[in-house]
Order: structure tokens, then sequence, then C-alpha cells
């Protein structure tokens, strides 16, 4: 009796799982040959297959919406936020977790509040302080308040995950004559992949999608990013889905591309971490 | 020993060198250019892109003004329409707004109040063929105590019913109702062959609001009413009439007149149930046009015409008003350097003078300049009826583009939410008027 | 967990480390936060011209029905969000570490994917789904013989908040899941041992086992889910605008409807002040209701 019932509930969970990942990967393939119908054939069902894939949906995207630069200019501060968070994040959390000096815990709860921020409040303060500090419409605009705001993730990540790494390695190798710094990075940023592979991933994501400061901090159209560029298919009276489905592909394809990519990372890096842990 | 601290220096020396680099570069590209020339260019932010998959009136001028004017530099900002609110808000805001922009009839007394805006009328008088040439009254919008602040190019009607002409005469309307009571039994006919009378997208709340509300309102209160309520001189929203008009849209849901979807879906896809034969008729302004003749299935498209709501027996006001007049005008930032002015004017009446008014019309839109004989220009099949059935009408104001902006968008919401059962029309009338007294106080 | 001082590093070091984030956090957080703070004691409609009007935008708030209502609907979100995401996400994570789940590697790959789609594609998907004539949930209904369960999911405002966060717990999953793994795999070997057993007993017992191992993993995990639904907005706003009427306008939503609709900028940094008191005032709640602190 036990091992049918074993077996059901066995088939069961296979069900579940397979349910569940399905409804988590079917939402992408329908966007993708959503993006190739004509306009009126997705009026018409929008369930149906493209009779004739539209590439031209693709083109007109790169023209209208010129993704290709903003494509870019999302790769750039992306790319930047990602590097500058982890770095920041890292050794801030590291003395966090470590050490005991004034105003520790003052420090800790001014990051983590920030997790609590909802920008959209926070728009027009950014942008007078921006106005006064110069810093509108560069290249580099974006990065700061990325770092900024995913600084409170990253420390609250970093210093979570570096407490429950045992203290006394690094004591033996400080005993052993190594340098502090020496031993923030031979021993204990290696052991810190798990999050650094997480941190890769929501980062870059984070700041790829972002739009609330790309709008109001960017100017110049050759300074925009891919967030911007998809409301460029959606006008004041008008909107063509097909075209803007074209253009949340090319958005939504890099991240997912890049997630890819590190998700075996991701998971290397969690068993490591749990066999030195 | 020395190893780590070396590199975790270098890591942060390389990072920020890059980061520097970058910045320099970039500045080398936007403002590397001769300081001089760069305080002569126009800051000008509109929304009007000439790459758009919807081509516009105004995109086309304004690349022709450009080459006409190759001496004239700009430092442009186009923003989707959407974007545009928000960002125009944040600089208005800031005090940062650009020397040329585009602002809405509602936001005209807030930035006016803030000293932001540019009166116009100098600029206005200096040629009275442009000043002249437009339709009397487009201007009162964007005028507060005799100064003009703002230059609008078009000024259509925000309501107009489109109807599939088949579908009517199924319900055995072989012209449209012409009475309101008749407009409620074609409602009626229609509920019963299981076709959605009117397709309704109020996802974006303005909707009702500006293509329904403006109108019916008008209708049942008269326009000495609106205007009496925006200048604070006894009118109320709980008035007898008002209330009525209330309870005429809500009445619209009780009889089943729209789709079920309505406040999930956006002005585009109640065009779309309209297109595929679901819906007899949808309302919105003159925008429409363009957007059925480039999106519609062909037997849509030569079955459709145009219509405004019929006359309500009993009700007070003009029975042929229309709202309409008002939408986004030019205006410039008041801290504007006067050396710029000629070109700015030149520049506005180039893209608004009744020479671009004959390039609104060919793209299907009502233009606020007058055009001398129409009949030359060639116009498509639902443009040219909606310019017939325009000479019929007379415009009354758009609530959502005069009221504050709190004001309209309490009131978009209230709408809502009385369409949605959550108040009775009186219950809405009180809801709206203790706004309107909370903001007058 | 306290250091030896042989490992404290020089001074200079120390401040090397820490500073470059403090400084950064300061300027792009917490004096545009400081800011807003200062906007919400005026009246002010935008530009040069600002009325110092003390608290009144707080007592303004403080009665504010809209106010209040888009509170609760975040409570709603993060209700759910706490025992949807974090509980179906430990749920998968013990089905993920047993023996009798086939493709692991696939499951734990897909389920993250929607943690990297935006807010937007999200919002209009879903919109797509919930459609009530050309949705993909209706049509499913209808083609499984369910017509009855038809409902226009996104008009009714007594369904409308549960419509708009099931996308909300379903994006997330994948990421409480990732956290729980990580957890769980640095657990030790002898909970993996119970794994071998297959079947239910084996599930209850690793259930009973690593729930509490994991105590401290799901006490952030709670505290991480409270921070991100105080502030949802993004998709909510996609599919539905806040509507129908206000719905389902939550509080960020209404946060920018006042200042950037309305135009009362004072009254809108007022409003997110408040949405930062209440989002710290949970997460205290949810830390004594959790028991010990964790430091």
């Amino acid at each position: 009796m036990t091992k049918t019932a074993n077996r059901i509930s066995q088939i069961a969970i296979n069900v579940f799982l397979f349910a569940v990942s399905l409804s988590c990967i079917f939402p992408l393939i329908w966007m993708l040959y959503s993006s190739l119908k004509t306009s009126q054939e997705f009026d018409l069902n929008i369930m149906s297959l493209p009779s004739k894939p539209q590439f031209q949906n693709y083109i007109d995207a790169f023209e209208i919406g010129k993704m290709g630069t903003y494509f870019w200019n999302s790769a750039f501060v992306s790319l930047f936020t990602v590097i500058f968070t982890i770095l920041f994040g890292f050794f801030t959390a590291y003395i966090l977790a470590r050490f005991k000096f004034p105003f520790r815990n003052v420090i800790y709860f001014m990051f983590l509040t920030g997790m609590l921020i909802p920008v959209h409040g926070l728009l027009i303060p950014i942008f007078v302080e921006f106005k006064a500090l110069g810093l509108l419409d560069k290249r580099i605009t974006l990065i700061f308040p990325y770092v900024a705001f995913n600084l409170s993730m990253a420390i609250f990540l970093f210093e979570n995950f570096i407490k429950t790494v045992p203290i006394d390695v690094e004591e033996a190798a400080c005993i052993d004559g190594s340098s502090s710094t020496n031993t923030v990075f031979r021993i204990v940023l290696p052991l810190c992949m798990p999050v650094i592979s997480t941190s890769i991933i929501l980062f870059f994501l984070g700041a790829w999608n972002e739009f609330p400061f790309a709008l109001v901090l960017i100017k110049s159209a050759e300074l925009r990013t891919l967030p911007i560029g998809l409301t460029n298919f959606n006008g004041q009276y008008t909107a063509n889905y097909t075209q803007m489905l074209a253009a949340m592909v090319i958005v939504v394809l890099p991240v997912v591309v890049v997630y890819l990519a590190f998700a075996k990372k991701v998971m290397q890096g969690m068993t490591a971490g749990a066999v030195k842990g | 020993m020395k190893k780590g601290f070396k590199r975790m220096t270098a890591m942060m020396l390389i990072s920020s060198l890059v980061l520097v680099a970058t910045a320099c570069g970039s500045n080398d590209a936007t403002e590397g250019t001769d300081e001089a020339k760069a305080t002569s260019k126009i800051k000008f932010m509109h929304m009007y892109d000439k790459n758009s998959s919807q081509p516009s009136h105004q995109a086309e001028l304004i690349e022709q003004f450009k080459a006409a004017n190759p001496d004239v530099t700009f430092d442009e900002e186009i923003q989707s329409h959407d974007n545009y609110e928000t960002k125009i808000k944040t600089l208005a805001a800031a005090n940062e707004l650009p020397d040329v922009f585009l602002v809405k009839p509602s936001m005209v007394s807030t930035f006016v109040e803030n000293g932001l805006l540019l009166p116009l009328n100098d600029q206005l008088d200096k040629n009275t063929a442009w000043k002249e040439g437009f339709n009397e009254g487009v201007l009162d919008p964007y005028t507060i105590d005799g100064k003009t602040y703002g230059i609008q190019m078009t000024g259509g009607p925000t309501h107009v019913i489109y109807y599939n002409k088949e579908l009517i005469a199924n319900a055995g309307f072989s012209e449209f109702p012409k009475t309101w009571t008749e407009f409620e039994t074609l409602i009626n006919k229609l509920v019963e062959q299981k076709i959605t009378p009117i397709a309704l997208g109020n996802k974006g709340k303005w909707v009702a609001n500006s293509s329904y509300m403006s109108t019916l309102g008008d209708r049942f209160t008269g326009t000495e009413w609106f205007t009496s309520l925006i200048d604070n001189k006894g009118a109320k929203f709980t008035d007898p009439e008002f209330v009525q008009a209330l309870g005429a849209l809500k009445n619209l849901v009780t009889i089943g007149a729209f789709n079920k979807d309505m406040n999930s879906i956006d002005n585009n896809q109640q065009r779309t149930l309209y297109y595929n034969g679901k819906a007899a008729m949808f309302i919105e302004g003159n925008w429409a046009v363009t957007a059925i003749e480039t999106s519609a299935p062909k037997e849509i498209i030569e079955n459709t015409a145009v219509a405004v709501f019929p006359a309500i027996e009993g009700a007070k006001g003009d029975q042929n008003s229309v709202s309409g007049g008002g939408g986004w005008a030019y205006a410039v930032n008041t801290n504007i350097d006067p050396a710029k002015l000629d070109n700015i004017q030149k520049l506005i009446q180039s893209v608004t003078d009744s020479e671009a008014a004959k390039l609104m019309l060919k793209y299907g839109d009502i233009p606020s300049s007058k055009v001398e004989n129409i009949e030359g220009i060639e116009l498509t099949p639902i443009s040219k009826d909606l310019l017939k059935l325009l000479e019929t009408t007379k415009y009354s104001p758009i609530y959502d583009t005069r009221l504050s902006p709190a004001l309209t968008e309490a009131m978009n919401t209230i709408l809502q939410e009385m369409m949605i059962d959550k108040y009775t029309p009186e219950q809405a009338a009180e809801v709206l008027q203790k706004e309107y007294d909370n903001e007058m106080k | 967990m306290e250091s030896s001082p042989a490992m404290r590093p020089k001074r200079i070091t120390f401040l090397i480390y820490l500073l470059p984030s403090v400084i950064l956090f300061a300027f792009m957080v917490l004096v545009p936060v400081i800011l807003a703070v200062r906007y919400s004691f005026f009246n002010w409609s935008g530009g040069p011209k600002m009325e110092f009007i003390g608290l009144d935008n707080y007592m303004t708030l403080i009665k504010d029905s809209y106010f209040w209502n888009a509170f609760l609907k975040n409570l709603l979100i993060v209700f759910f969000s706490v025992f949807g995401q974090i509980g179906i996400a430990f749920v998968i994570s013990i089905f993920l570490m047993s023996k009798v789940v086939k493709w692991k590697g696939f499951h734990r790959t897909v389920i993250f994917i929607p943690v990297v789609l935006s807010s937007v594609v999200i919002g209009f998907l879903w919109g797509m789904i919930f459609n009530q004539d050309a949705g993909m949930l209706n049509w499913l209904l209808s083609s499984v013989g369910l017509e009855s369960w038809i409902r226009p999911w996104l008009d009714d405002p007594n369904i409308v908040m549960f419509s708009v966060t099931v996308p909300i717990v379903w994006q997330y999953i994948g990421f409480y899941l990732i956290i729980f793994l990580a957890a769980m795999q640095s657990i030790n070997s002898e909970v993996y041992e119970m794994a071998e057993l297959d079947g239910a007993t084996g599930f209850k017992k690793m259930l009973y086992i690593t729930f509490p191992l994991l105590s401290d993993t799901i006490k952030i995990a709670i505290m991480l889910c409270i921070a991100g639904n105080m502030k949802a907005f993004d998709s909510i706003f996609v599919m539905t605008g806040g509507g129908p009427g206000s719905s389902s306008t939550v509080m960020a939503q209404y946060a920018y409807d006042t200042s950037f609709k309305s135009f009362k900028l004072g009254y809108g940094s007022t409003i997110s002040v408040g949405i930062m008191i209440l989002s710290v005032g949970l997460i205290v709640i949810s830390r004594l209701i959790g028991g010990k602190k964790r430091d």
C-alpha cells in the first residue's frame, strides 16, 4: 500500500513541478512566436501561431525604437552597476559582518532601509540633486543611483553569508602572517561565490529593467536605455502590439541569456559554498 | 602579504579610472561643442518622433521647419506621450523647463501660478495673419487674464461615435438615432442580438471623462455651468443637472452598453473589439480616424460612419454641443533668452498656421487654424464625414483639460468607481464636490 | 562571531572598505530622502512657489481613506506573497532536494526565468492572460469545460486584487527558491540522508528537520518579501492602471498619481514618507512575531 501511495505521490509531485515550470516558460515562448505575427492576426486571436513569420516587426523595432543604441547603453550601465555593486557591497559587508566599531548598527540599519524606499517618491529630489551636481544626462549618470539602490540588497546578502562562514580559517591565516587584505581576497571572497553569482544576475537585471530613473535623469536620445525604448511603441492614442512584443523580446532575451549563462555557475557556486561551509 | 593589498588597490584604481574616463568621454560627446553655439540652440521638448510607427503631422512640420531654417539649431528631447507627461512635470518642479515645450490646458494655470510660462501675445501680434487665422476661441483654454500662454495646433472633438452601419441596420436602425431614447433602444436591441453596443476601454481612466462625460455633462448643464464651476462662481457638481448627466452615463452601464472588461482594456483595445465586428460602436476623439484607416479591416472601414450623442429630451444645454477644442499646445519658458524669441516665434507659427493646417487635414486631424477651400484637399472618406458632421456642432469644454490636474485625476477615478457600482450618481457627485471644495478653499 | 584583533585591518584599509559605499549611499539615497521629507511639509505644485504648512499634509494623510485602502491592498499582497512565494518556494526546494523528482536542473533553471523579466513585460503578459474575451485563462477554462468559472478577472472590483497578486507571487517564486536551495545545500549531510528515503514519509521528515534549520533564512526571506511588496506598483499599473476605480491602487501608485497626475508634489512626498514608515513598522512587527532577533 505504501508503495503505491509513494508511487502516486511521486507522480503527483513531478506533475506539479512540470506545471509550475511550464507556467514559467510558456509566456516566453508565447512572446517569441506572437512577435512574428501581423497586427491583424494578433488582434483576431492571441493564441494562434503566425501564418507567416513577420521579421519585419524586428526590423521596425530596431528602427522605430532605436533598440540598437539603447541596447548598448543598457549593457554598459548594467555591466558597471554589477561590478561596482559587488565590489562596494562585498567590502562593506565584510567589515559589517566581522568587526565591531562605533555606529556599526546605525550604518547597517541605514543600508537596510534602502530596500524600503519607493523610488517614485524620490524622482524629483534626485533630479534636483543631479542638476546641482552637474551629473544629469551623462553616460555614467545612471550607474550612481543603480549602485546605491542595489547596495542595500548586496550588503544584506553578503553580510548574512559572511556571518555563516566560520571565522577560524581567517584567523588561522592571520596568525600565519597573512595581511588582512590578503585574507579578504584569498579566503573570504572565494567563499562568497554563491552570493556573487546570484548578485550578478539580480543586479544585472535590476539595472537592465530599471525605468523611472532612466526616464528622468537622461535626456539625450543617444544615452537612453531599453526600458525607455520600449515605451516608444505605445503612443498617446495608438499601440502596435506585435511590434511591441518584438521590442520586448529584444529586451528580454539578453537577460535570459545572461541568466542561462550564469545559472550553472549559480548552482555550482552553491555546492562549492556548501562543501566548504 | 603585500600582493593582496596591491591587487585590491589596483582593482579600485582601475574601476575608478574607467569611470572617470567614460565620464570624460561622454562630456566630449555631449558638451564638447562650442560653448556659444550650445547656448544659442533652442531647447525643444516634444513628443513627435519622425521615426514613429504612427507618423504625425507635427513631426513632419518640425522637420520641414528644420530643413527651411538650417541656421536655427535645436537641442531636442523627444519622449513618448506618457513619458512626456512625467518628464515635463519633473522639469517644471525643478524649475528646469526647456525653451519650447508642450502643455495641456490643465497644466497652464499651475504653471502660470508658479511663474513658469511666458505670455505669447507679443509673438502673436507680430503676425496678424497667423493670429487671426486661428478658429475663434481655440486659444481660450490657454489664456489667463488676457494673456495667452499656449498655442495649439489641433483642436478636434474628443467625442465622436464611430459606428458600424451594417450592425446598426441589423438592429433596425437605417440611420443613427436622433434622440437619446432611441439611442437607448438601439443599445437594447444590440444587447438582444448579443453584440457589444459600445466598445469601451477605460483602463487609462480618461476615456470616460474626456470622450463621454464632457459632452454628456454639457448637454445636461449647459456651458455656463462649467464656466461658473471653474471660476468658482457657485456651480456645484451636486447640481441636479450634473447628477442627471452622471445618471445617464451610469444608465448606459446598467443597460449593458459596454463590454464587461471595459476597465482593464485601454483605448487601443476598444478599437480592436470594433475592428473584429464584435462591437457596433466605439467612442473616442477625432484622432481615432487615422487609426481606423490604417489598422481596421477593409470591410469595417467601408462600413464605418460617424455621429455624436443624439439630442437628449428635456436637457438644458445645447443639444449639438461636442467636447473639443483643447489639446497639447506649444508654450515657452518664462526665462527664455530674448535673442531666441524670433526663431521660436517662427517655429511655432510654422507648425500651427493655416499652411500647416492643410497638412493636418491630410492626416485626418482637425487643425486650430482656418483653412480655405477645404474641397481642394484630398481627404479620406471618414475624415470628410467627420468634417461635415462638425459643421453642425459646436464645441464645449473638455473637462479633463480644463479642470485642475488634481480634480481631473479625482474625477477620472470617481467616474470609474461609479461605473462599477461603488457609487450612485448622487454619491459620486458628492465625493466630487468634496474634492472640489478642498481645492477651492 | 567576534573576530580577533589580529584580523583587524589597518585603519586606512578599514575606511577604504567602508567609505565608498557609505558616501555613495548617502548622496544617492539619503539626501533625496531628506529632500522628500522636506517637501512633505510644503504645499507645492511644482516650480519655485512653495508654501510651508507644517504637519498639515500628515494630518490629511491620517484621514485619507484612499491611502489607508491602498495600505490594506499592500497588506493583502504581502500576506499572499509570504505564504505564496515563500511557501511554494520552500515546498519546491524540498522536492528538488529529494530523489523522486526528475529533471531537477530543468526545473531549477526554468522557475527562475520570471524573475529576470521586467515588471512591464510581466504586466503586459498577464494582462493578456486575464483578458476577458481573448485571454489565455478564459480560453483554457472554456476548453476544459469550466465556462462557469470565467470571470472578468481584472474588472470585478471584488477579485481584481487577487488577480493582480497572482503574477507577483508567481514572478518571485524562483528568487526564494534559489535562496532556499542555497541554504539547504549548506546544511549538514545528515539531512541529505533523510532525503534518500523516498516517498511521503521522507518528505515529512525532511520538512520537520529542514524547517527549523532554515528558520533564519525564512526570516530573511520574509523581510525581503515585505520590503519588496510594500512598494509594489509597476506590474499592477500595467495590468489595470490601478482600477477599476481605485480597486487595485496600491500605496506607491497613489503616491505617484498624487505627485505626477494631480500635481500635489508636497502631499505626494508625504505619502512616500508614509510608505517608508509603514514598511519599517511592518518589518519590526514581523520580527517581534518571528521571535528572537538575529543579531
